[in-house]
């Protein structure tokens, strides 16, 4: 396989160099144009398969990671918004190196290119979570508010619930449903139970019980009557 | 009416709604949900050992029971969850670790103060006309005169708790005997 791909990888720089574009020329000479029917034909197949003229180091040089960013983007959007907005970044990278086929991202230059989304002003965000797990999100839609409402009017329909139960829901990777429960148990929105049968959560009874205690106001002695009889 | 009147207990002890809950046995990651958490926990815990008139305390046994499991809910505290909330107990005078010093394997509940029996005592006292008169500590627990006193069939280290405070305002003596029965105990104005 490690001959097909360098060869392919090969081709790919040939059909991008500018040697190749020069074919297209009117100027050409005449055995060129089967050359240039040849190369567009490859990049027909390019298409088919995936993406057209894919950008490398060797097509965009220092401003790789910026384009690499615009691709990403233009690529990932559709399918972040179908996912509910929040996609794990494992599973991007493996969509779109899937896609690019001969091409391939390395991690490193996936992430560095994920990290400009914000400074390029692209509609995707790359969010690191307490844990360590890296998601892309859309940029205007995943927000920690909403997350937290919806869980919360899950729990109040379905009753409590454990991470896959919420993975089932939200149809979304396991991975990406704990980070949620976490983010709104982190909120005061959830508390948990644990159990010989997992982790569960439920909606937060205990903030509730303090909201009431609240009302009894500041530097009140919170000694229940019955101590003095 | 006499505010050291014994009031009877009636019947079995109402646990609060939020015993019910599965999350409450389980250690809340949240600081201020735990907050909320451990103050539940100690109103139930000094509710229910005044209530069952219960002083004392070893962990690992007081787990495998209530308060601390609820057969319904099938839940139980963890062991080392109730020893974080006796620590919060003695920080504010309600209970004292017993044994070996740093184990912290068993303590004194004290759902009522020493300071207060101390004084319940006391006053039971100046009302008997008992100043300046030695008694036993036993009669004191036990005897017929007391019989309906809060402090009557107070347990003996709780007891003992109550006249050290009141030895040390200087309102009492006590004197050792052969025994902790014979332990005698003056008192005086």
């Amino acid at each position: 396989a490690n001959e097909i791909v360098s060869m392919a990888e090969h081709i790919a720089t040939q059909l991008n160099s500018p040697a190749a574009s020069k074919l297209h020329r009117k100027d050409a000479a005449e055995s060129d144009e089967d050359n240039a029917e040849r190369v567009d034909a490859f990049r027909q197949y390019l298409l088919d398969l995936g993406i057209d003229s894919p950008v490398t180091r060797n097509t965009a040089g220092a401003v790789f990671h910026d384009e690499l960013a615009r691709e990403l983007c233009d690529y990932l959007e559709n399918y972040v918004s179908q996912c509910g907005g929040t996609v794990a970044l494992v599973d991007a990278y493996c969509l779109y190196n899937r896609a690019r086929e001969f091409s391939l991202v390395y991690p490193s230059d996936f992430v560095q290119a994920c990290e400009k989304f914000e400074a390029l002003q692209l509609p995707l965000r790359l969010r690191e979570y307490p844990s360590g797990l890296l998601v892309l999100e859309d940029a205007s839609s995943a927000s920690d508010a909403l997350i937290i409402s919806r869980v919360g009017a899950y729990i109040a329909s379905f009753g409590p619930l454990t991470a896959s139960d919420l993975a089932a829901i939200e149809d979304c990777a396991l991975t990406l449903a704990e980070e949620r429960l976490w983010l709104c148990e982190r909120a005061g929105a959830l508390c948990r139970d644990e159990s010989v049968e997992g982790v569960r959560f439920y909606a937060n009874a205990f903030a509730a019980a303090a909201a009431v205690g609240a009302g009894r106001g500041e530097g009140d002695v919170q000694e229940p009557l019955w101590q003095y009889i | 009416m006499s505010n050291t009147t014994a009031v009877p207990t009636p019947g079995a002890f109402q646990f609060p709604e939020i015993y019910n809950f599965p999350p409450f046995f389980t250690r809340q990651p949240n600081e201020s949900t735990w907050q909320e958490q451990r103050r539940q926990w100690c109103d139930l815990i000094l509710a229910y050992y005044r209530h069952n008139r219960l002083y004392s305390l070893t962990l690992a046994e007081a787990i495998t029971e209530p308060p601390f499991t609820n057969r319904q809910i099938h839940r139980s505290l963890r062991v080392d969850v109730l020893r974080e909330l006796v620590d919060d107990l003695v920080k504010q005078g309600n209970a004292s670790w017993t044994g070996a010093k740093n184990a912290k394997d068993s303590c004194l509940v004290l759902w009522r103060k020493p300071e207060v029996w101390a004084s319940m005592i006391y006053q039971w006292a100046n009302e008997r006309g008992l100043f300046n008169t030695v008694l036993t500590v036993f009669e004191l627990a036990n005897g017929d005169d007391t019989a309906g006193q809060e402090f009557h069939n107070l347990d003996s280290v709780t007891l003992r708790r109550a006249l050290d405070v009141l030895q040390s305002q200087g309102k009492a003596q006590l004197f050792v005997g052969t025994s902790d029965d014979d332990m005698g105990v003056k008192l005086f104005a």
